[in-house]
């Protein structure tokens, strides 16, 4: 071990001294790869916790959460619920929860752009019999309940102060009744979560005595040992009883896929990081080839070699992996923003939380970080270990090829293969309706990693040409009989490029569908939500009063309205709508995936009540067309699919009076409006506006830009990763090549004394980069499509249950091949230029 | 008796006749009791309790004391009338000493009610029921998760009304009074479940329904209160009013229930209440006279706790009390039977501690 650490010292730590930029450099490389990791898993952690606190800002987390089956829970069955446990300890909390949006914020006229907050209203007496529990000072006690809302200190709001708010589609006041102070051991309130005493709660959003749902907290003791299961179980024979973690679990699962596909391109750019930092440790090894020689002539060991080298590797990887850290919280910080975002508008209102960095996160991307470097750092380690002092010595080394792997391309074509046999494969179905498109992921990795291998012959090709210039023949007879390190740069662009391809086609192949689907379905001249409706999950309605209201404008022709239920099914969250079957069949609104055998779908004639379903339905469930189906306790027909791209959770559409019946309710969800002929819908729009503060009204060309603008938030961070695939791919040539010119210094040593000129060493250089860069874009290109494909027919069908259109843009993609091609050529440019002043005896640099 | 909730009630309701200030009856002479219904709730008044304590032996000498309280209490607001119910529950473990008690408050609907036509009251998992086919009482209560009460109470002495024609008398005004029903002794039975723990128990009990509205008159600051159960089948029932003085009110009173379930009543100054010890509170620093002698016509009766701990702390209400279990001591040194004796008022100054509650 003395021997290790001599090594280190006098060889690695000197090495580390005379060429700190160069280990800096490496060192960022690492840290890059682990802090695009980091970062991701932290905002979308972060963004999800927004989503987790509405639901543990009161009390502990609750053991299970009650909710009817259909319709709502009343105070009656809060007290049946309460029978049913008998003489169990076991604490009940009514609730009822409903977004609003703060009045003054009017945000930029985007949807998804005004605050969203949640209010919640909690028995503020019960609440009481839960101290240590939930929050004190909620201003009730034996004599008085104080009335208003209180806050947490997070939102900047005082006491007495008024709290203007869209409830539904009505602008009300509420006081703020106290501040909730944070105290250590109880939870706190997030910011933006306003509590309020049940029975006010109640009458300001006009529930009556209906309640939301049912908290329960069950806690086992020495007296009741399964307390916790057998309150759940004796609740179970009449509610909809979910686990205590439901909300959180709920969230996790609605949110999964979202989350899946950001990590895997994270772990997609770790990948190409990978190949980039192996480049870097390989020429660290080459620049000591002569210094590795010596010290094995002196005597000293294979294994001590490889271990230093794996031990500096491990430190490099240390030193990274922290400075990944600390990069990659600063960059959650700033992508939680956009991640929040794409979540609100997708899911519904989660708050912006600030990405914290737990200990755990941090030594997962060390790990990273530490494991990328050892993986990276074994083969040229092994190489400096096994390769006799000789060899290592000698000024005309011969240059070494590479192992058998990274010589047989039929591995890559095999791998390959592979991928597009897995591809075949169905998604990972579980419990409440997750699903987990493994083979497809897996298939999507083979087939990156198997066109980087395979796209080694691309060089071969190339260098076919017949040449005469000197220039080209040396630059070409490189790339004739490519080396490892050729190889690895080619297989790292091909990669970056494809995964880039692919996502570009995906997004491309989303926003062509997405318009075909908004030009079929959206043919209302105005559409009316509540001002507070910032999601898809949005729980704000407007009253039947309103909708009244809007349809004696004397401009309106006819109107119709969608009300909409979240149900649990199967035990996932579903959306169940009610909808005009007549108005939408007379003006064709249906996008039909799989359209109904009779027109009039809505007719029954067994007494069986039929539905719509959508295709995120279907896919989630594994529903089908003509099944029976129990919803809410009645028997539903699937009479046809739809195509529905507002959200993937899947929902199931109704006719307007079967909804109103089982429901009880007259509420609206949204409006849409068909206008008089010759009515300019602008003018029409603007008055209702100004006669509904409460609403948000668009005209049909304002809705249809923002629902194309939401959907391409969605893949907003993405974007970001391609570029960072692609900017660490060009990196990675360069240091290739840097590489592969010191290892041929004694080479260009003897070209110069024959006669060449630096410039056209330099230009040598620039050729040999210029064909690995084309070979890269090639079949990066050509893999990057199959990628789409993947992504488009199968993984994103998996996830999201939406069919898209293969769609490609193939000026983009030409672009990007264009670019990776002068990039690439640019740098090794630059690097030809350096290797051209190298000196034949090695030095440090 | 468990003034100290009344006592809050007097100092916003002004006195009438027939009617508090803000329209709650007032308890009036000759009233006909009709059951079941009158052991259920009546909420034309302000207040009302059901109250239970007792005495509980299982094998092995075993012995606890237990308490289960349940009070409705009600507020005028915005023209609206609101109950809310409270709710206590006690045990002392005699052998150990251990003490567990919790308060519990909630409002009346959906996890707390209580019946106007017969006796079942409910605040949460607690509850109190009369079976009306064997007039047998159910107690279920549960405390901190710690313990588990399921009993069954047999009345072995007949109810009892306390006070002159129906009518119990707290004070000089015409609202300090309540109408006050008991039952002196209840043979009970069940089971106790103290943590992985179950006893079969068998006792007796003590259990008040009292109802008023605004009985208690100012300048009162506190109140004892016993109820005993001698071995000679005979029950004693004493209440002393506290002045801020120190002196006890004229309308204290020692009842004794004859054998027989007649009642005698006595005035304040019949009877002598001699303090012999005092126990100060580590948490509310209190200190509290747990242990008495009661002197009446010839007889004397010290009051010896089981445990000197037997506060409750009033976590919600914030009104700490000492409510526990003793054996009754002759003047020959005998056991002569058992007791449950109620101080309350001596965590300072009770009014305060109430105002300072009120917004």
């Amino acid at each position: 071990m003395s021997t290790v650490l001599l090594i280190l010292r006098r060889c690695a730590l000197r090495h580390w001294r005379l060429a700190l930029r160069q280990q800096i450099a490496l060192m960022l490389i690492l840290a890059l790869g682990s802090s695009v990791y980091l970062a991701v898993r932290l905002a979308s952690n972060a963004a999800l916790s927004g989503f987790e606190t509405f639901t543990d800002g009161i009390t502990r987390q609750p053991d299970w959460t009650v909710q009817a089956v259909s319709g709502a829970l009343r105070e009656d069955d809060v007290r049946e619920m309460r029978e049913a446990l008998g003489h169990r300890p076991v604490s009940l909390l009514p609730v009822v929860e409903e977004t609003v949006t703060p009045a003054s914020d009017a945000g930029n006229g985007e949807i998804g752009s005004r605050a969203t907050w949640r209010l919640l209203g909690v028995d503020f007496v019960a609440l009481l019999n839960l101290r240590g529990e939930a929050p004190a000072g909620l201003g009730a006690n034996m004599q008085a309940v104080r009335s208003g809302v209180y806050v947490s200190p997070k939102l900047g709001a005082k006491t007495g102060e008024d709290l203007r708010l869209i409830v539904d589609d009505r602008v009300i006041a509420l006081k703020v009744a106290g501040v909730v102070p944070e105290a250590p051991g109880v939870p706190s309130l997030p910011a933006h979560l306003l509590l309020m005493d049940l029975p006010e709660a109640q009458l300001i959003l006009l529930r009556g005595d209906k309640v939301d749902r049912v908290e329960v907290l069950a806690q086992d003791s020495a007296l009741f040992p399964n307390l916790r299961e057998e309150a759940g179980e004796l609740l179970k024979s009449l509610w909809q009883v979910t686990g205590g973690a439901n909300r959180r679990q709920l969230a996790g699962t609605m949110t999964q896929a979202f989350r899946l596909n950001l990590t895997i391109l994270s772990l997609l750019a770790l990948l190409v990081g990978g190949y980039l930092i192996f480049q870097a440790l390989d020429g660290v090894v080459l620049r000591r080839r002569e210094e590795i020689g010596i010290l094995k002539s002196l005597g000293v060991t294979d294994r001590a070699i490889l271990m230093a080298f794996l031990i500096e590797a491990g430190l490099l990887g240390l030193c990274g992996g922290a400075l990944g850290v600390l990069l990659g919280w600063l960059g959650a910080q700033g992508a939680v923003g956009g991640v929040t975002k794409t979540m609100n508008a997708l899911y519904g209102a989660t708050s912006e939380q600030q990405a914290a960095l737990s200990m755990r996160e941090a030594l997962l991307a060390l790990s990273i970080s530490i494991m990328a470097s050892l993986i990276a750092a074994w083969w040229p380690a092994r190489m400096a270990a096994r390769t006799p002092p000789a060899h290592m010595l000698g000024r005309h080394a011969t240059p070494f090829e590479g192992g058998t792997v990274w010589r047989v391309e039929w591995i890559g074509w095999a791998m390959m293969l592979v991928a597009v046999v897995l591809a075949e494969l169905p998604v990972l179905r579980f419990a409440s309706g997750t699903r987990l498109p493994l083979a497809g992921y897996t298939a999507a990795l083979l087939w990156l990693v198997g066109a980087g291998l395979a796209a080694g012959a691309m060089l071969r090709f190339l260098a076919k040409r017949d040449v005469s210039s000197a220039v080209w023949r040396v630059a070409l007879s490189q790339l004739r009989r490519p080396t490892v390190r050729h190889r690895f740069a080619v297989a790292a662009l091909a990669s970056a490029v494809a995964m880039t391809t692919g996502m570009a086609v995906m997004v491309a192949s989303f926003d062509h569908t997405m318009r075909g689907w908004i030009d079929r379905t959206m043919k209302a001249d105005i559409y009316v939500s509540s001002a507070g409706a910032q999601s898809a999950s949005s729980t704000h309605f407007i009253s039947p009063k309103t909708v009244t209201a809007l349809g004696k404008e004397p401009e309106v022709a006819e109107l119709a309205f969608v009300q909409a239920k979240t149900l649990l099914w199967h035990g996932g969250e579903v959306l169940v709508l009610g909808t005009d079957p007549v108005f939408a069949h007379k003006h064709g609104l249906y996008a039909w995936v799989e359209a109904p055998k009779r027109e009039e779908w809505w007719k029954t004639e067994d007494g069986i009540t039929p539905a719509i379903m959508s295709e995120g339905w279907s896919e989630r469930f594994g529903t089908k067309v003509g099944d029976v189906i129990e919803l809410a306790g009645r028997k539903v027909r699937v009479a046809a699919m739809n195509a529905e791209y507002g959200n993937e959770r899947g929902s199931l559409t109704l006719p307007a009076a079967v909804f109103r019946d089982w429901f009880e309710t007259d509420e609206a969800w949204r409006v849409a409006i068909m206008l008089k002929p010759g009515t300019d819908a602008e003018t029409v729009r603007d008055r209702m506006q100004r006669q509904q503060p409460g609403l948000s009204v668009f005209t049909n060309a304002h809705l249809r830009s923002e629902a194309l603008r939401i959907f391409r938030q969605t893949f907003a961070v993405t974007h970001a990763l391609e570029v960072i695939g692609v900017i660490v791919a060009v990196v990675g040539l360069g240091l290739a090549l840097a590489s592969l010119m010191l290892e041929r210094r004694a080479i260009l040593a003897t070209l110069r004394s024959l006669g060449m000129t630096r410039a056209e060493i330099a230009k040598s250089a620039a050729l040999e980069g210029l064909g690995v860069a084309c070979a890269g874009a090639f079949t990066g290109i050509a893999a990057g499509l199959w990628l789409g494909w993947l992504l488009v027919y199968r993984i994103n069908k998996q996830c999201f249950g939406w069919t898209l259109q293969f769609h490609a843009v193939w000026w983009h993609l030409a672009v990007l091949g264009a670019a990776v091609i002068v990039v690439g050529m640019l740098v090794a440019a630059l690097v030809g230029r350096w290797a051209a002043m190298l000196p034949a005896e090695h030095t440090e640099e | 008796m468990k003034h100290w909730l009344l006592l809050f009630l007097s100092m916003t309701t002004l006195l009438h006749a027939q009617a508090t200030a803000d329209g709650f009856a007032i308890p009036q002479k000759g009233r006909v009791f009709v059951f079941p219904r009158d052991h259920g709730s009546h909420p034309e008044f302000r207040t009302e309790w059901w109250y239970v304590t007792g005495h509980l032996d299982a094998k092995g000498g075993r012995r606890f004391g237990f308490q289960v309280t349940f009070f409705r209490q009600a507020r005028r607001e915005d023209g609206k009338t609101l109950h809310l119910h409270l709710a206590h529950a006690a045990l002392l473990d005699a052998k150990t000493g251990r003490f567990v008690h919790e308060e519990r408050l909630n409002r009346e609907g959906w996890d707390a009610a209580s019946s106007e036509t017969t006796l079942a009251v409910r605040n949460g998992n607690w509850s109190l029921k009369l079976d009306e086919a064997t007039q047998h009482l159910h107690i279920a209560a549960t405390v901190k998760g710690e313990v588990l009460l399921r009993l069954e109470l047999e009345a072995v002495k007949p109810l009892v009304v306390f006070g002159m024609d129906g009518v119990s008398r707290k004070g000089a005004t015409d609202s300090a009074a309540s109408h006050y029903l008991t039952w002196p002794r209840l043979k009970t039975t069940g089971i106790v479940k103290l943590g992985p723990e179950e006893h079969a128990v068998n006792g007796e009990a003590w259990m008040d329904h009292e109802f008023s509205s605004s009985q208690l008159e100012g300048g009162q600051v506190g109140w004892d209160w016993v109820a005993m159960q001698l071995k000679d089948a005979r029950e004693i029932m004493v209440y002393r009013m506290r002045r801020k003085d120190g002196s006890a009110d004229a309308a204290s009173t020692l009842a004794v229930v004859e054998r027989d379930g007649k009642v005698r009543q006595l005035g304040g100054d019949a009877f002598v209440w001699e303090v012999l010890e005092k126990w100060k509170s580590p948490r509310s620093g209190a200190e509290y006279p747990i242990r008495v002698r009661i002197r009446f016509e010839g007889q004397s009766f010290e009051l010896r706790p089981l445990a000197e701990d037997q506060e409750q702390d009033g976590g919600i209400t914030r009104l700490p009390y000492w409510e526990g279990a003793c054996d009754v001591i002759d003047s020959r040194g005998q056991i002569a039977g058992r007791a449950f004796l109620e101080l309350a008022g001596y965590a300072g100054d009770l009014a305060g501690h109430l105002s300072s509650g009120t917004k």
